[in-house]
Parts: structure tokens; C-alpha cells; sequence
């Protein structure tokens, strides 16, 4: 068993006693507490009694409600923690829709690769001719997971390893679901022009801000008939 | 569990006992008995009810048996405020940890 796994397992064990104990805490008093306050048995007994038949319990009755708990709230395939806190890596920096891609030219180009994907779970076809072969898009998976550069293969992808190393080395440390909410909450017009944009980028966007272009023309002192060709703020 | 309610669980027994209702040793066993009944049913159906929740609701439901006005209603009520609040707090809090977790990795 590998050092950091054992170290997760322990911590979750201690976590758990320690849940334990404010569960004596509240729960078996609360079970206690008619017969405590009624003057049935005495506070001593009445602990010990409740501690023996909590323990022995779930011999006689079985796990219903621990499965429940364990495997129905949320699906054991979208458990992300297990592999994020077993040290797999870096992979939720990289939001795998964009591939990673942060610069434009990038981006434009894998808008281009990935025309003709499937969007997982839609069944539709974006741009009709451009089908990929499989082994071509688990490549793109592994590139999106951190597993490899892209580059690493032959042929025309070689041109993005710079641009998609730099995305993986210079994204904010943030948890993908904190990533998909802020996008969702703060969205903003940038992200609806973006280049790979098909549509499901465009979130929720409850507290749209003023766009980025607006900004950053405030910040450089630009102004409109001055300078032709926009240019992204980074 | 029987060291943390020996440290700490005697304010919960005194809410419980005392100042829900004020119990005979004959209410408490037919509260004790509908909370286990309770118990068992959720438990058969495999759902996730807390003995606190059970425990207290047949508590309330023996008091109210005798009379209706020998329950105490503001505490009850302040009892299933906490309840409501703690399940959201409780999903904050879960939340927050995790991402502290996932960031100080």
C-alpha cells in the first residue's frame, strides 16, 4: 500500500472516531435521556448500556442505512475525491472541455480538432464532417487529464505542446467543482465568445459583470477609432 | 461514544427529559418503545433517520397525549429550527472543508 494512501485511510479512520465521539456526545444521550431523567437507571449504567447495544447493533440489524449513506447520495463513478486526495495529480486544474488551451491560437486550433466530437451524453454532432478517430480522442483525453503534453504524439499535433504546457502550469490551484460554479456564477462575455464555444459555456451568469473588453480599454487608456484590431487581455 | 456522553451529553439528557415535557417513568418507556418502532421502520426501509429525531418527536407525541398544553411548544419548536438549519450549515461547512482539503494537499 502506497505511504499517502495509508495516510488518507488514517486520517479518515480518526476523522471517523472523532465523529464518533460527538455522536456519544448528542446521539446516545439523547437516546439515554428518558430514561436518565426519569430516574430508571442511573447515568452510569445508562451510558454503558447504550455504548454495549450501539456497538453490537449493526451485527443484528446489517448495513441498509450505511450503504445508503455510502453508495446512493452521490454515484460511486462521479466520486472525484478518491482519486483527487490519492494524489493523482494536478488534473482538475485543466478544465477538460477547453483541452487546456488558454492562448488563442491554441484555442482556434483545437476549436478546429474538436469540431467533430461528440459531446458526451447530448448525441449530437457539432460540424458534421469532421469525425475523428477514437484512439485520436482518448489521446485528447489524456492530454485534458495532465497525463501527458500534447505534442508528445506525431503528426499535426505537435504545433500546441507549448501553449498546453503553459495552460497546465499556470492555472489557479482550484477544485473543478469551485471552477464550474465561479464560471457559472461570474460569467462574463468573454466566455461566450470564445472560440470553441458550441453553445453549453454560457452559464447562469447571475452576477454578470461588465465585459472584459471594457475594462481593460479603461485600463490601457484605449479608445475606439485608435487602435483597429482587439487584442485579448490575458 | 459512552466517553462522549459521559463528558459532555448531560445538557442534552436535561433538554430531553426535562424541559420537553415533564416525564414519568411510564411516558418514558412508551416514548422509548415509539422511537424504536420508528427506528426500526426507517431502518427496514434503509432510510437515514437520526435517533435524536425520533426520540424527540415521540417524546412531543407523549406529552401531547396526556394534554396538548403539557408541551412545552417554544422549546419544540426551537428543537425543529436547529434541525432545518443544521442539514444547509452542515452542507457549507462539508463543502468549505473539502475544498480547504483539496487545496492544501
Amino acid at each position: 500500500m502506497p505511504r499517502s494512501v495509508f495516510r488518507f485511510w488514517s486520517i479518515l479512520i480518526a476523522v471517523a472516531l472523532l465523529f464518533d465521539f460527538l455522536n456519544g456526545l448528542h446521539d446516545a444521550a439523547n437516546s439515554i435521556a428518558t430514561i436518565v431523567s426519569t430516574r430508571v437507571l442511573r447515568p452510569q449504567y445508562a451510558v454503558l448500556w447504550a455504548a454495549f447495544f450501539n456497538f453490537i447493533a449493526f451485527l443484528v440489524f446489517g448495513l441498509h442505512v450505511a450503504n445508503t449513506i455510502g453508495t446512493g447520495i452521490i454515484e460511486p463513478e462521479r466520486r472525484r475525491c478518491h482519486r483527487d486526495l490519492c494524489g493523482a495529480g494536478r488534473r482538475h486544474r485543466l478544465e477538460p472541455d477547453h483541452l487546456g488551451a488558454r492562448d488563442s491560437l491554441v484555442q482556434f486550433a483545437r476549436a478546429d480538432r474538436r469540431a467533430g466530437r461528440r459531446r458526451h451524453g447530448e448525441g449530437r454532432d457539432f460540424g458534421g464532417g469532421l469525425e475523428r478517430p477514437v484512439e485520436d480522442a482518448a489521446g485528447d483525453r489524456a492530454v485534458a487529464a495532465g497525463r501527458i503534453p500534447a505534442g508528445a504524439g506525431a503528426g499535426r499535433d505537435r504545433v500546441l505542446a507549448v501553449g498546453a504546457l503553459d495552460a497546465v502550469c499556470g492555472r489557479p490551484r482550484l477544485p473543478h467543482p469551485a471552477i464550474r460554479l465561479g464560471l457559472a456564477l461570474f460569467a462574463r462575455p468573454w466566455r461566450q465568445r470564445r472560440a470553441e464555444d458550441h453553445g453549453h459555456h454560457r452559464g447562469a451568469a447571475l452576477f454578470a459583470g461588465p465585459s472584459r473588453r471594457r475594462i481593460s480599454r479603461s485600463r490601457s487608456g484605449w479608445c475606439w477609432p485608435a487602435r483597429p484590431r482587439w487584442r485579448w487581455a490575458r | 461514544m459512552a466517553l462522549g456522553t459521559l463528558m459532555g451529553g448531560w445538557r442534552i439528557v436535561r433538554t430531553m427529559g426535562l424541559r420537553i415535557t415533564k416525564l414519568t417513568p411510564m411516558q418514558g418507556f412508551c416514548a422509548e418503545t415509539g422511537g424504536a418502532a420508528t427506528l426500526f421502520m426507517a431502518t427496514y426501509l434503509g432510510v437515514p433517520v437520526s435517533t435524536t429525531h425520533t426520540i424527540t418527536g415521540a417524546i412531543v407525541g407523549v406529552g401531547a397525549a396526556r394534554r396538548v398544553s403539557a408541551v412545552r411548544w417554544n422549546v419544540a419548536s426551537s428543537i425543529v429550527y436547529a434541525w432545518v438549519i443544521t442539514i444547509p450549515a452542515s452542507a457549507i461547512v462539508a463543502a468549505l472543508t473539502y475544498w480547504a482539503v483539496v487545496l492544501l494537499r
